[in-house]
């Protein structure tokens, strides 16, 4: 206890100093045959080995040009060439000749002084190790080598993992084994040596559940639902990097349609397929899906790419054709979902080409049949409601004038005659609407089926909201 | 969209007519009309597997549990010190147990489970008297459901260790006599542990379940 303790007060004191490099980041081995030095620090070169003073004349070359002394920037004492201050312009191979023999040739780099080392871990499933980068702003000399100091809080293990140099992505990269069930703490330092000066990064503090961030899902298709013109049906897999189906995701997918900004937002555990039941009537759609660990373990991952679908639409029949003849070729992920998709649209995806010459009729005709209905209705309502109104205030001037919907019933005689028209007809409807298996959480059912409120069109606040 | 809005053929109009006079008798609009939950009508069918569920539910309890402590008590999760170091030796699954996906082994694992689901029970009666909330009555019961239904799946019944009742007195009077802060740090703990040991049940139960469906 005592020493975790420690260790984590140890924590802001490495992270402080961004010079200091914390004990155990090694010097690493890089390669001797050349030196090197960093941008206007000074280097002596050494013709002759040890103290030795030359028995003759010598002079210098760099890369076969002749080097001589300069006030202020170059001294030749003896056998040794000074640069008081080194430029990248001094780069190159120095050989220095003995009475006109040449004697040795030295390699000189002169390198920038490195830049702090910015580490950041990630693990993209339980079964992959964890890897931690350092994206460079400049790019290191040749010679640079890196290396992660690691500490295992708890155990008090201190270790070095290697670091490699990515050339494609420009970045050092090191990785780490954990075991698929350590959620321990650690602490590593990404060390890195330009063979002159060494650099640690800032303390990263992590535990091993804490750094999962899974990949976005991938293949995602974005379809039509066949005579839905506001579905849009989305399937989508895991990443190939979590590879597992012991530990499980869950994902949020954001969609908006093309020409908005605002996104909605759903959650879905578990699951790799859903239909967006609200989206816009012709409009294009951008969907995006990212993932998690289930149990809420580590950070989401990022957006996935854009990808764009449009609802069905009878006027644009041919996109709707291709579509849908694109979703049938895509197949569908999890038998649950194909199942309870045939179960509630006969229609749906599984049929291919919609039927010439039907795709107008039925809403043509519920449209022509709902305006003419709604308009009788609306027509027998306010002559009932008027008919039953004259009566009601001849008999019962003295009642309030407001009244709750369900107390109306008991004073009025004429009311089972209207309910009796209109009660079988609700019925059915109730329990036919609750059988489907829609599943919206029950509360459309639940508010119809309230026998508490029997649908009275004599009562005016259906018309007349107060 | 309204799931009414999509009774099919012969019925659209009389639907319509239904939709039209409930939606003037003033009853409230369902809220899936809007933009509620889009989605979510597709999904109907639950998990078919009833130990599955059972996990799932005594993990969502237990983390709510956790949650409601961490608002208002603030004992929340991210302080590592108080984790790292305890003396309470709960339960939890490791990869000794063989129930990882490295080394999977039903014949250890399971035992493993029921055995660390029983271990449990004593420290759930001992929140259960702390806390005097529902949900831990809850979460005692459906863990004891949970170990029976699991039981049933272990082929060697005596791989089982029966759990001493002297133990489990002595561990619970020893809970019993902390105090204050070490209660506290006890409590949430033990529902720290218990979330994480029904994560790997969760894991273990489900993944039996894909096997079985599969072979």
């Amino acid at each position: 206890m005592l020493s975790v303790i420690l260790a984590l007060l140890a924590v802001p004191f490495l992270a402080l100093g961004d010079q200091l490099v914390p004990e155990g980041c090694p010097r690493l081995d890089v390669p001797g045959d050349m030196l090197v030095q960093v941008l206007g620090a000074p280097i002596t070169l050494n013709c002759l080995d040890g103290e030795l003073e030359p028995n003759g004349t010598i002079h210098w070359k760099l890369d076969d040009k002749p080097v001589g002394p300069q006030l202020g920037q170059r001294e030749m004492v003896g056998g040794k060439l000074l640069l008081k201050s080194v430029q990248h312009s001094d780069s190159g191979n120095y050989t220095c000749y003995l009475d006109g023999r040449p004697v040795k040739t030295l390699p000189l780099l002169v390198v920038d002084p490195p830049e702090e080392p910015v580490c950041s871990c990630r693990r993209k499933s339980f079964i992959s190790s964890v890897c931690c980068e350092w994206s460079f702003q400049r790019k290191p000399p040749p010679q640079t080598k890196a290396v992660l100091l690691v500490r295992q809080l708890q155990k008090e293990e201190t270790f070095q993992r290697p670091c490699q140099y990515l050339q494609g992505s420009q970045k050092f990269s090191c990785h780490l084994n954990l075991g698929e069930d350590d959620d321990s703490l650690y602490l590593v330092f990404l060390c890195v040596d330009n063979g002159v000066v060494r650099k640690s990064s800032k303390a990263y503090q992590f535990k091993g559940f804490e750094v999962l961030q899974p990949d976005p899902p991938t293949n995602i298709t974005v379809t039509a639902v066949n005579k839905s013109p506001h579905w849009l049906n989305v399937t989508w897999k895991d990443p190939p990097s979590w590879n597992s189906i012991y530990y499980r995701l869950q994902f949020e997918l954001r969609y908006r349609a093309e020409k908005t900004s605002t996104y909605t937002i759903i959650q879905r555990k578990d699951r790799h397929s859903l239909i967006i039941s609200d989206a816009l009537r012709g409009m294009r759609h951008v969907v995006q899906i990212r993932a998690r660990e289930e149990f809420n373990h580590g950070r989401w991952s990022e957006w996935s790419k854009e990808i764009t679908g449009t609802p069905w639409t009878e006027t644009n029949s041919f996109a709707a054709e291709t579509e849908l003849f694109i979703s049938t070729q895509v197949p569908t992920t999890s038998d649950d979902y194909n199942e309870s998709l045939s179960r509630e649209n006969p229609e749906g995806v599984t049929n291919t080409l919609p039927v010439p010459g039907s795709t107008h009729s039925p809403y043509t005709f519920l449209l022509a049949g709902g305006s003419l209905v709604l308009g009788m209705i609306l027509f027998i309502g306010i002559i009932l409601r008027y008919r039953k109104k004259s009566k009601l205030t001849a008999l019962k001037e003295s009642k309030p004038d407001v009244l709750p919907p369900y107390s109306l019933g008991p004073l009025v005689p004429e009311k089972p005659q209207s309910t009796t028209v209109l009660v079988p007809f609700i019925s059915p409807s109730v329990s036919a609407s609750s059988s489907e298996p829609t599943n919206t959480p029950g509360h459309s059912g639940k508010d119809i089926v309230d026998l508490q409120s029997p649908y009275d069109i004599t009562n005016r606040d259906y018309f007349f909201p107060r | 969209m309204n799931p009414l809005l999509r009774i099919t053929g012969s019925l659209r109009p009389l639907a319509l007519i239904l939709i039209l006079l409930m939606s003037t008798a003033a009853v409230p609009i369902p809220d899936s009309l809007g933009d509620g939950s889009p989605g979510d009508e597709v999904i109907t069918k639950s998990s078919s597997n009833p130990d599955l569920e059972i996990a799932k539910q005594l993990h969502t309890t237990a983390s709510e549990l956790k949650n409601k402590m961490c608002q208002t008590q603030n004992l929340c999760d991210d302080s590592n010190e108080a984790l790292a170091e305890n003396n309470l030796n709960l339960p939890n699954i490791t990869e000794r147990d063989g129930c990882l996906t490295t080394g999977f082994n039903e014949e250890t694992c399971l035992p493993r489970i029921v055995s660390g689901l029983q271990e449990f029970d004593t420290y759930l009666r001992y929140m259960e008297t702390e806390m005097k909330d529902n949900k831990l009555q809850y979460l005692r019961m459906g863990t004891v459901q949970l170990i029976h239904k699991l039981k049933l799946l272990i082929k060697k019944t005596d791989a089982v260790p029966t759990p001493d009742p002297i133990v489990s007195k002595n561990l619970l009077s020893e809970l019993q006599s902390l105090k204050a802060w070490s209660k506290n740090m006890a409590l949430r703990l033990i529902l720290w542990h218990y979330t994480r040991f029904m994560e790997g049940t969760i894991r273990v139960v489900r993944f039996l379940h894909t096997r079985s469906i599969a072979a």
